[in-house]
């Protein structure tokens, strides 16, 4: 029985590698994370010995197709570390059952891998959508980060007034481990700022030329910023109380999200409003049509009025200044 | 600083009809090599929802709610009494960056009541967003509403600047636009929409060709609107029924490469004209209209297929069952149809089976037959498709069932699941 812990998918790559060269069944091998200890008594855990059991004079490629890295490079995210032993018997049935193994969609391993990876998709554009960052002062940065990261925050190439405008700061809560898959997509969406993500995991920052990954930390004390007000303001009198959908909205916005959004908070009092608000717009006397046509022509004439004597002033304006 | 919040809730206020929120289908761009911020293309991301089950994407505003038109569905009409306010251009900047870089939205969505004139009032909106691209560097997303009275060369800088350009086409017929929006014209909208469709389609013909040819670093082409046109039907204002609206939908569609049609269940505003009918929105016949929608675009449905379901009395579409199940319970003769054997057409139209279903049978029929067992896998329960599927091993009964008790039977199913749904609804919403 062989026992690897592994944190990182280049590492499962490495291992699988060795392992699959080496002929080992998936059932030999036993998959952990950071400090777990095996239930059994690891027979052999170092890569040496495995390379030892490669048979002599096989050195033939290993190849996978080009899907199954795809769907393994998203699996990889998933926080569980069951997914190694799925990966590695898909690895696994791929050399020696059918390269094709992926597409067939009643195989077990392959709806587990494929479920793994859906959740981290999922997971991926919420984060994409749930981070909200916080515009905090250079000044409270310390407070946040250690020296080195602070210097390399404001350490800017690229444009010298951004450094005005402070650094962005958010913190995360994302339920597997897409930090580093998702960073990219952040410093290309805002280049031009100075910001950070924090996670328990792991922290992100970009200093507007460049990413750096830092350790995970905990959740700094309230990250204020006055746009706050007007981000709760603009949602409370964006939706339509006629309308109300709660279960719609709780689907696509799990509660587990909700406390690292401002505008929760206005939840309850926003639903429990809703149905008086309809009901006032429906008990309204409405106002009878030709009372409002001929206010409105009223309104029409008075504005054309205005405009002609604008336009009358202005031509005055321009034929005295004419004559100057 | 609250002066501008109150701007802000009055202007959200009366933004919050037009029902427009993609933030999708524009071209893939990003910062990297501006150094500036936004990024867009792809999917569109929801940054947040509101409990009428909507999401937030962009920054939906009106540039000010004063306007001299007279229409009577809408909130900002001339003669309402709600209290008014106006944003400058640069206040509405400000805000769209500030809400961008913290990531709450995908863009803006800009809007405006007409002040003074069309041309006045367009120029205004065109500069919030040449501001945003010229100054800014902006790349996120844009949408604009255009007014079709403005003139063609208003309309020609719009397109440069915004990733969609839409009209409200408003009422299904040109006599309840004539009642209604007095100030407004088929002629003139249809007229202006036509003219956008040839722009867009020239520009992508044009950009397609340059990028076929030069090898040399020829200047490029710019975009225009790359995410094509949309518009926006009230439902329930007038007498129309589903059928007039359908055509209507799709005539917009073939004419004018519409991208979207959005159908908007008239909600009761303040302040309403008698003309108007005073009840809830009709939100389950907007929903239907929505599914038949999605049937003429992705599943291959003509128009009249869909109307011919409708109530031969009134042309309504049914409220209890959706347009594809009820186009099925008229077209037994059509069924079963045989997923191992069946086209991709075939296969759209078994009822619960949705475009990713299908595509997934196809690519699942490659390897392996298919089995009854494996729907419960692809999520559709075996009561629905019973007598509409053949598969592997199984044939639907030969004993008839007739369309109704089908109906019923399907009728009873939902209601007794619609019980389990509403008890959990129950339970009080606690933020932890």
């Amino acid at each position: 029985m062989y026992y690897f812990n592994v944190n990182h998918f280049h590492e499962w790559r490495c291992c699988a590698r060795l392992l699959l060269r080496a002929g080992i069944t998936p059932n030999e091998v036993e998959w952990g994370a950071g400090n777990q200890h095996s239930l059994f008594e690891p027979m052999a855990n170092s890569l040496d010995e495995i390379d030892g059991l490669v048979p002599e004079g096989d050195q033939a490629a290993l190849t996978m197709p080009k899907d199954f890295f795809e769907l393994a490079d998203t699996t990889a995210c998933y926080r569980d570390s069951k997914k190694w032993q799925v990966l590695y018997r898909l690895a696994w049935k791929i050399q020696n059952q059918s390269r094709y193994i992926i597409h067939d969609l009643t195989d077990s391993d392959v709806i587990a891998a494929r479920d793994m990876a859906k959740s981290v998709h999922r997971d991926m554009h919420k984060m994409k959508a749930f981070v909200r960052f916080n515009n905090l002062d250079l000044s409270c940065l310390p407070s946040l980060f250690n020296a080195e990261e602070v210097n390399f925050l404001t350490r800017n190439t690229f444009d010298k007034s951004a450094s005005d405008e402070g650094c962005f700061v958010a913190w995360f809560e994302p339920t597997h481990l897409i930090v580093e898959k998702l960073s990219p997509f952040f410093a290309k969406r805002f280049t031009g700022m100075q910001w950070c993500i924090l996670t328990p995991d792991q922290c992100v920052l970009w200093n507007q030329s460049e990413l750096r990954f830092a350790p995970g930390r905990e959740k700094p004390a309230a990250l204020d910023d006055p746009t706050h007000e007007m981000w709760k303001t603009y949602y409370k009198n964006i939706y339509n109380p006629a309308r109300l959908k709660e279960q719609a909205m709780q689907s696509e916005m799990p509660k587990k999200y909700w406390k690292n959004l401002p505008e929760t908070e206005l939840l309850t009092e926003l639903i429990e409003q809703a149905s008086a608000r309809t009901q006032t717009m429906l008990h309204n006397q409405p106002t009878p049509a030709d009372r409002l046509s001929k206010k409105s022509s009223a309104l029409r004439s008075s504005q054309l009025e205005i405009q002609k004597s604008l336009q009358r002033k202005r031509r005055e304006i321009s034929s005295s200044q004419r004559k100057t | 600083m609250s002066a501008l919040i109150q701007k802000l809730a009055i202007l959200a206020d009366a933004a919050k009809y037009d029902a427009s929120c993609a933030s999708s289908g524009t071209t893939f761009r990003d910062s990297a090599k501006t150094g500036g911020i936004g990024s867009s293309g792809g999917m569109g991301i929801c940054h947040s929802y509101t409990p009428d089950g909507r999401c937030i994407s962009l920054l939906k505003v009106l540039l000010t709610n004063f306007c001299i038109y007279e229409c009577s569905y809408c909130v900002n009409r001339a003669s309402s009494n709600v209290p008014r306010a106006r944003f400058s251009v640069d206040e509405v900047v400000k805000l769209c960056l500030d809400f961008y870089k913290r990531n709450y939205i995908e863009g803006l969505f800009l809007s405006s009541g007409i002040i003074q004139t069309a041309d006045y009032t367009m120029e205004q909106v065109v500069a919030v967003a040449r501001k945003l691209r010229i100054e800014h560097g902006f790349r996120g997303y844009i949408h604009l509403k255009t007014i079709p009275e403005a003139s063609k060369d208003l309309l020609a800088q719009a397109g440069l600047y915004a990733d969609r350009l839409s009209i409200n086409v408003e009422l299904p017929s040109e006599e309840s636009l004539q009642k209604l929006a007095p100030e407004k014209s088929t002629v003139t909208i249809e007229s202006t929409m036509g003219r956008l469709k040839e722009t867009i389609s020239e520009r992508k013909a044009e950009r397609k060709e340059q990028r076929k040819q030069s090898k040399r670093r020829t200047k490029p082409i710019p975009d225009f609107s790359p995410a094509g046109q949309s518009t926006q039907m009230i439902i329930g204002a007038d007498n129309s029924n589903d059928a007039t609206i359908l055509n209507k939908s799709h005539h917009l569609y073939k004419s004018f490469d519409m991208r979207r049609v959005y159908y908007s269940a008239f909600s009761p505003i303040p302040d309403a004209s008698s003309q108007l009918p005073l009840k809830p929105p009709p939100l389950i016949r907007e929903h239907r209209l929505y599914q038949a929608d999605w049937l003429m675009r992705f599943y291959h449905f003509k128009v009249d297929e869909i109307t011919q379901t409708a109530s031969a009395e009134n042309g309504m579409l049914d409220l209890d069952i959706d347009p594809k199940f009820a186009w099925a319970l008229q077209h037994r003769e059509y069924f079963p149809v045989d997923v191992n054997r069946a086209d991709y057409e075939q296969i759209l139209r078994i009822p619960g089976v949705g475009v990713r279903t299908a595509q997934r049978i196809l690519r699942h029929r490659r390897f392996k037959k298919l089995r009854i067992e494996d729907f419960e896998r692809f999520r559709i329960p075996f009561k629905k498709i019973q007598y509409f599927v053949q598969a592997a091993n199984y044939s639907p009964a030969i004993g008839d069932v007739s369309s109704t008790a089908l109906k019923q039977r399907w009728l009873a199913q939902s209601q007794g699941s619609a019980f389990s749904a509403a008890a959990q609804k129950k339970n009080q919403l606690s933020l932890f």
